[in-house]
Formats: structure tokens, C-alpha cells, sequence
């Protein structure tokens, strides 16, 4: 069976960052500097991608600034014809860098805000970085570039969204990301300090539709859905392998940026494998496309046409397999594995990734 | 309700390009890529910022062969949906 083309590629060009946020969605296990892949190998891969169908192209990290060749790739997306998005924390990105970046071709930049205010920021950062950011944010919108902004949500800032909308709204952002925290890596060690309430959710819903219904045409506000206070899964990855794929700061080649969390995949790497065999052959792609490999409930229910059967990754990671229904969803028989963490007491602390 | 820009242009954030692969039109911006038919398509490229819809509908009867009153209702749900998606403004 050929798989359908890729759309999107997310390279992670580096770990390195100067946060060091207790939601990061980064493995456990960082990669090296001495470890990254060099430029050449990545300007390959982006040939690669483009001719693979890939259109789409978000440089991420870690904080993707402190990958010196950073430049010379986005002008590589650029001439291969892909759209290229920077999504970074903000912190080194002065006037300089962005017009530099600009000229190179970048189209967009989307920068993380952990709050409203400095004080709970700085905190969430685990680094003095909320007024750096606004500062490379007006510098961003100053240079006349689209802005994006991106706020993870948890219960220390989940209530204080018209105070962030607000702020966005100021800093002239075109686009304001509300994700609530998705489960995996460090996120899902501090679940106890970062998993809000029932009700927090249900108020942030109301808050960020009243908004974005009142910002539409200006502003669009997007709200991802914490997924553990829903009945169904999530449509993860608009099914497994079928739109696009991540190559991480070492050169392995995942369809999911979280799939590390699945123990018994294997990546193939793309310093012995070309993106296009990877993508129609690895293993690692193969396993959950299609339906074939669903279980029950989702093998006979009509709704896997739109869930895919939620997420590969947190079947693992809750149930410890990856070939089973996502546990959020109310027909799988874990559900009460769900229902368990939603019930644990909430912590004070989270832990710092290192 | 979308707001109804009355001189639709295409936003900072989106960029037309044809498709490397299938030479169809698509709108890139910083989530994906939405695939345009090729009125959509025709319309998206009138869209400078300077014609009101109305002018949109009139250059596409003229290009179509068209009344301009049968168009305007498709050309303005066109422009209200790409809108909505933060494709035009």
C-alpha cells in the first residue's frame, strides 16, 4: 500500500533551550550538542520533504535560534517552495536576527508566552524571560511579520485568560494558540502541579470562545482541548503516518514528536535513510497506519473514521500499550486509568526539566 | 460571524504557491496548507487589497463569461470562509 503524501515536516534542529518549562514536550532524554545533525545533512533532508509533497515546514527545538546554521535552512525551504514557520521562545530574537531570518525567506514566527504577567512566567520558564519575549514580540510585529503566539495551559494560568488574550491582543498577534498541556515526557511527571479542574476547563472554554468570536477577522484564537476530561479521543495526527513527520535534533524520523514515549518502536535515521524510504517504509510508520491494527472498541465502532482511535502515545504511556484505544475514550475498557489521575489530589511543586 | 473584510487581501501569514507535486493551488500558512478549487483559486488572486467583493464577482463574470449577480453570492461565501480560517483580511 503507498502511503498518502506528507504535508508537514516539524524539524527539531536542537534540545538546547533557555527554559526549562515543567510542560516541555521533549523527551526525557535530550540530545547532545555534539550529537545534532550537521547543516548539509539537514538542507538533504529538506530536499527530501519537498519532493516527498512536504509544503509545510516548522523549525523548532528546543529553541531553534541556537542552531547557528539556522538561516542557511530556512533559505533552503524557502527555495525548495515550502512555507516555513519558527517557533521559538523568543529570547535572542533581536531586530537583527529578524530581518535577517526575513530576508532569508522565514514566513512566520510563533513565540511561546507562559503568562499574562512576569512574575508567574518567569516562574513557569524556570528563567527571566517574560519581558525578553515581549520585547522580541513587538520587535516581530515592528518588522511587519506575522506574529503567532503559543500558551500552554495549566491550573497555575488556566484562569487568567481574558488578562493573556489581552496581552495578545496589545502585542498585535494575528494568531493566539490556548493549549491546554497534552500529557507526555515532563508533562506528564508533573501532572499532578499542571492538571487543572473540571471547572477551570469549562471557564477557559466559555472565556477563549467569547473571545475569539469577538477577535474574529483580527485575531484568531485557537483552544486545544485537554484531552483527559474528554469522552473521545483526540484525532491524533489525523491518524498515524498519513500527514506528517518529525525529524528530531539527532536525525531520527518520528510520525509524532511525542512517539518516543511508544518503547517498542524503532526510528530509522535519516544519515543512512532517505526521508521518502522512512516515510513509505519504517516501521515505526507502518505499525498503526490504516485500521488494521486497531483492537476493539474502535475496530467495529464508526467514529474511528474521525478519532483514529486517539493517540498511539498516551496508549502507551497510560496503559503501557501502544496498540490499544486511547484511554480517554469512554468505550475503551481503561477508561478508569483516565478517570484515576483526574482523581489524584493536586501537587504544589513541579519538577524543573534539567 | 467571521468579520467581512470589504477589500480583501491575502493575510501576512498566508502565501499562495502551486503544489510541487500535483501543480494544484494551495494557501500556505503556519498550521497547513488549504487546498484551493479553482474559483477559489481565481478569487484568492483577486483579492489585492484594493477591489470590494463586489468588484471580485464583476472581474470574474468578465473572465467567466458570467452574470456578475450569480457570482457575488459564491464569491462572498468564498471570501467570508477563508476569512474565517485567517486567510484573508
Amino acid at each position: 500500500m503507498t502511503p498518502p503524501r506528507p504535508y508537514g515536516l516539524l524539524a527539531e534542529l536542537t534540545h538546547r533551550c533557555p527554559l526549562s518549562c515543567p510542560y516541555c514536550s521533549n523527551p526525557l532524554e535530550l540530545t547532545a550538542r555534539e550529537e545534532e545533525l550537521p547543516a548539509e545533512v539537514w538542507v538533504r533532508v529538506l530536499a527530501q520533504a519537498a519532493q516527498l509533497g512536504v509544503v509545510q515546514v516548522g523549525f523548532s527545538g528546543g529553541e531553534p535560534l541556537l542552531y547557528r546554521d539556522l538561516p542557511r535552512l530556512i533559505a533552503t525551504a524557502r527555495s525548495e517552495g515550502m512555507y516555513s514557520n519558527l517557533i521559538t521562545s523568543g529570547l535572542g530574537l533581536d531586530a537583527a536576527r529578524v530581518r535577517e531570518l526575513r530576508s532569508e525567506g522565514l514566513d512566520a514566527i510563533q513565540i511561546s508566552l507562559q503568562a499574562d504577567e512576569a512574575t508567574l512566567g518567569d516562574e513557569v520558564a524556570g528563567a527571566s524571560a517574560h519581558e525578553r519575549k515581549l520585547e522580541a514580540a513587538r520587535t516581530v510585529v515592528a518588522a511587519g511579520f506575522p506574529l503567532g503566539l503559543n500558551v500552554v495551559l495549566h491550573r497555575r494560568n488556566i484562569d487568567r485568560l481574558d488578562a493573556i488574550i489581552a496581552l495578545a491582543e496589545s502585542l498585535g498577534a494575528m494568531r493566539l494558540e490556548l493549549a491546554n498541556t497534552q500529557f507526555y515526557g515532563w508533562a506528564f511527571r508533573n501532572r499532578a502541579a499542571l492538571l487543572p479542574t473540571l471547572e477551570q476547563v469549562r471557564h477557559a472554554e466559555q472565556t477563549a470562545s467569547r473571545h475569539a468570536a469577538r477577535l474574529a477577522g483580527r485575531m484568531q484564537v485557537i483552544y486545544v482541548l485537554p484531552d483527559y476530561y474528554e469522552q473521545q479521543p483526540k484525532p491524533c495526527l489525523h491518524g498515524w503516518a498519513s500527514r506528517s513527520l518529525t525529524v528530531n535534533p539527532r536525525g531520527d524520523v518520528l510520525p509524532c514528536q511525542a512517539a518516543n514515549a511508544i518503547p517498542d518502536l524503532a526510528f530509522d535515521n535519516v544519515r543512512t535513510h532517505s526521508l521518502g524510504w522512512i516515510w513509505r517504509e519504517s516501521d515505526a510508520f507502518n505499525r498503526f497506519r490504516g485500521f488494521e491494527w486497531m483492537p476493539e472498541p474502535c475496530q467495529s465502532c464508526p467514529e474511528r473514521e474521525r478519532d483514529f482511535g486517539g493517540c498511539r502515545c498516551q496508549a502507551a504511556l497510560l496503559i503501557g500499550d501502544a496498540a490499544n484505544t486511547d484511554p480517554v475514550c469512554e468505550f475503551s475498557p481503561n477508561r478508569p486509568v483516565v478517570d484515576a489521575i483526574l482523581a489524584e489530589p493536586a501537587a504544589d511543586a513541579w519538577t524543573y526539566r534539567g | 460571524m467571521p468579520a467581512d473584510p470589504s477589500h480583501p487581501r491575502l493575510a501576512a501569514h498566508a502565501r499562495r504557491q502551486l503544489d510541487r507535486l500535483t501543480g494544484a493551488p494551495l494557501l500556505l500558512h503556519p498550521e497547513g496548507a488549504v487546498e484551493l478549487s479553482e474559483t477559489a483559486d481565481a478569487i484568492v488572486q483577486l483579492c489585492d487589497g484594493a477591489r470590494t467583493t463586489e468588484e471580485i464577482a464583476a472581474a470574474l463574470a468578465a473572465e467567466y463569461d458570467a452574470a456578475p449577480d450569480a457570482l457575488h453570492a459564491d464569491v462572498q461565501a468564498c471570501i467570508a470562509e477563508l476569512t474565517g480560517r485567517g486567510l484573508l483580511t
